[in-house]
């Protein structure tokens, strides 16, 4: 019962912290989670008070300490994960050696991925057998929380997803800014910033569950006769959600927003300097194996300059 | 105030927009000095790419739009503007993207696949600078820009083609001949969803039309919907004001209409020549 509580905590925290993130209270996401679930009286209190605590709390943090702080310093799961990534050659998280590993283990065309299950504890109780461990059983709380039935949709899942994808990022040495984000419902999940190299940006898309990247256009608006046809819509790959156009017009988006904020003017010249950057799909499936799946890719300037060459979708 | 709940109390442009995020006036004038620095060096050594270039125009309207909330006057404040006005000229009237990498955000000619065409805010803002400094020879050299090859922006999943087509509507009102297509606009954004633009047509009409009563009716309408659901308390001040209905705003002044009797909280989100060069030199 009192590891169950501290999960709670954890995972409460942990989802405050990503409430934080959005850079304004936005409830809309709750009240959407909430409606989607056939949630009790009892759950409902509960998942208010979760989301109330979340939107109400005071400040950001500094997320990747705040991990640290609540799974334990060098926890025997983060050791875990990290080995998945020291694994593929991202011990030494620079940017070069990030560009490095995904050149090697694509051949120079393709993402790196990575995919493994979230780590599992010795069962006390039942010696020789594993259980879920501290992550995995936080996560699984919020889902509990919120009611299965909203994990059950793509929009649930991908906010557990959004969760998860932290936690990643964090291991692999980024942190959120203060920038605001380019639209409250659309474009990518995070624009994270390398707590070392501080021109280094990540754009990253959480998923959940078994929900993919979009790729089909959204419906065509009338336009008249004579008028482009491939406006408003996804259409061939660089269009498609994280490919290079679209990446390109968030990253614009979010400058556009962040124009007299220090954090969105370095990433401005960041991105008027062609400095490569990462780009990065995390998804989460906890109804089956409690696996994660990571597609990492580096997003770099073409023909040396401002625009982002196209890349290979996930 | 009264009626409002401010009582006894008068309230800057800046209270009424109540921007209760932003955290960084500190750092606006450092951040206004670099940029400029930082494009003066980019034209000289050939590299005011895309970005800057919509940058110094957006961030020079920025520095207008503090100018109008009383908050920071920024020094040379009229000369910047005028050269941020000559930029959105070059931006769209001249060919300095031919033969680079940044030609598909400009070249009306390529294939739809191959263009990302961005002039939507370049040309909101451009036009602004144009009118609110009086220029509009230049208003209209850059309503010439648009013509009958260009579509709406590809705003993914923002999809408001109807906004983008307010403007192709308004430049078309603008420029020597009209469009081709000027007669299915209209049509094209009452149907759409996107209220902004449609609120926006009746004031646009009204002001070409030189209708006081319509204009002060539809100015109303679109602010009351602008405040409520467009203005976003980021770190940008063209997102805490209407610029596009200031700009309509300066066509209808051009046009003889006076400024309606607006309640503050609206009337603090339209630019204008007397609050955005308050205390500069008028041009």
């Amino acid at each position: 019962m009192a590891e169950d509580n501290a999960a709670i905590a954890w995972a409460t925290r942990l989802a405050m912290r990503h409430c934080l993130s959005q850079r304004h209270v936005d409830l809309t996401w709750s009240r959407r989670f909430a409606r989607e679930s056939i949630i009790t009286k009892q759950r409902l209190l509960t998942f208010f008070v979760f989301s109330v605590d979340a939107g109400s709390a005071a400040a950001a943090g500094d997320y990747r300490r705040a991990i640290k702080a609540l799974t334990g310093i060098d926890a025997d799961e983060i050791k875990k994960l990290k080995s998945e990534f020291v694994k593929r050659g991202l011990d030494d998280l620079k940017k070069d050696s990030i560009q490095t590993a995904i050149n090697a283990a694509a051949g120079g065309a393709g993402p790196l991925y990575f995919d493994f299950g979230l780590p599992e504890q010795d069962d006390e109780d039942h010696p020789g057998k594993l259980k879920r461990g501290k992550i995995g059983a936080a996560l699984e709380l919020v889902k509990n929380i919120a009611g299965s039935a909203a994990t059950k949709t793509n929009y649930g899942q991908e906010k557990l997803g959004e969760f998860g994808t932290y936690l990643m990022a964090n291991l692999l040495g980024f942190n959120l800014t203060d920038m605001n984000r380019a639209h409250w419902r659309y474009g990518p999940d995070f624009i994270f910033r390398h707590d070392t190299y501080q021109d280094f940006w990540a754009v990253v898309e959480a998923k959940g569950g078994t929900s993919k990247l979009k790729t089909s256009k959204l419906k065509a608006p009338s336009l008249p006769n004579g008028w482009d046809t491939t406006v408003a819509g996804y259409g061939t790959s660089p269009y498609q959600q994280m490919g290079a156009r679209w990446i390109e017009f968030w990253l614009r988006h979010t400058i556009d927003k962040n124009g007299f904020n220090s954090s969105g003017t370095d990433l401005e010249a960041s991105f008027n300097n062609g400095d490569p950057m990462l780009a990065m799909v995390v998804s989460l499936n906890l109804d089956r194996k409690q696996e994660v799946k990571l597609g990492m890719q580096a997003f770099i300037p073409e023909h040396g300059g401002t625009g982002f060459n196209a890349w290979v979708g996930f | 105030m009264h009626g409002l709940g401010f009582k006894n109390k008068t309230m800057s442009r800046l209270e009424y927009l109540a921007p209760k995020k932003f955290k960084f006036w500190d750092q606006v004038l450092g951040i206004w000095q670099n940029a400029k620095v930082d494009f003066r060096q980019r034209l000289e050594n050939g590299t005011a790419k895309q970005l800057p270039r919509e940058t110094l125009i957006s961030k020079t309207q920025g520095m207008l739009i503090v100018n109008h909330l009383g908050k920071i006057r920024a020094e040379g404040l009229l000369e910047d503007a005028k050269f941020a006005a000559d930029q959105a000229l070059d931006y769209f009237c001249s060919t300095w993207w031919k033969n680079t990498d940044q030609n598909r955000y400009l070249d009306k000619s390529l294939p739809p696949g191959e263009k990302s065409l961005i002039w939507l805010n370049p040309m909101r803002d451009g036009m602004f600078l144009c009118a609110l400094l009086d220029r509009w020879d230049d208003v209209a050299k850059l309503a010439e820009w648009i013509d009958n090859s260009l579509s709406p922006e590809n705003r993914f999943e923002l999809t408001d083609d109807a906004y983008s087509v307010f403007f192709m509507y308004l430049g078309s009102k603008l420029r020597s001949v009209p469009l081709a297509r000027e007669a299915e606009m209209p049509d094209f954004i009452r149907k759409s969803k996107s209220k902004k633009a449609k609120l926006l047509l009746p004031l646009l009409d009204a002001a070409l039309s030189k209708s006081q009563k319509d204009f002060d009716k539809a100015m109303v309408a679109a602010l009351k919907h602008y405040e409520k659901y467009e203005v976003e308390d980021v770190a940008n001040f063209h997102y805490w004001v209407a610029i596009p209905h200031s700009l309509v705003w300066l066509i209808a002044q051009r046009n003889g209409l006076t400024f309606p009797a607006l309640p503050p909280n609206l009337d603090a989100l339209i630019v204008r020549r007397e609050t955005a060069l308050e205390g500069l030199d008028m041009p």
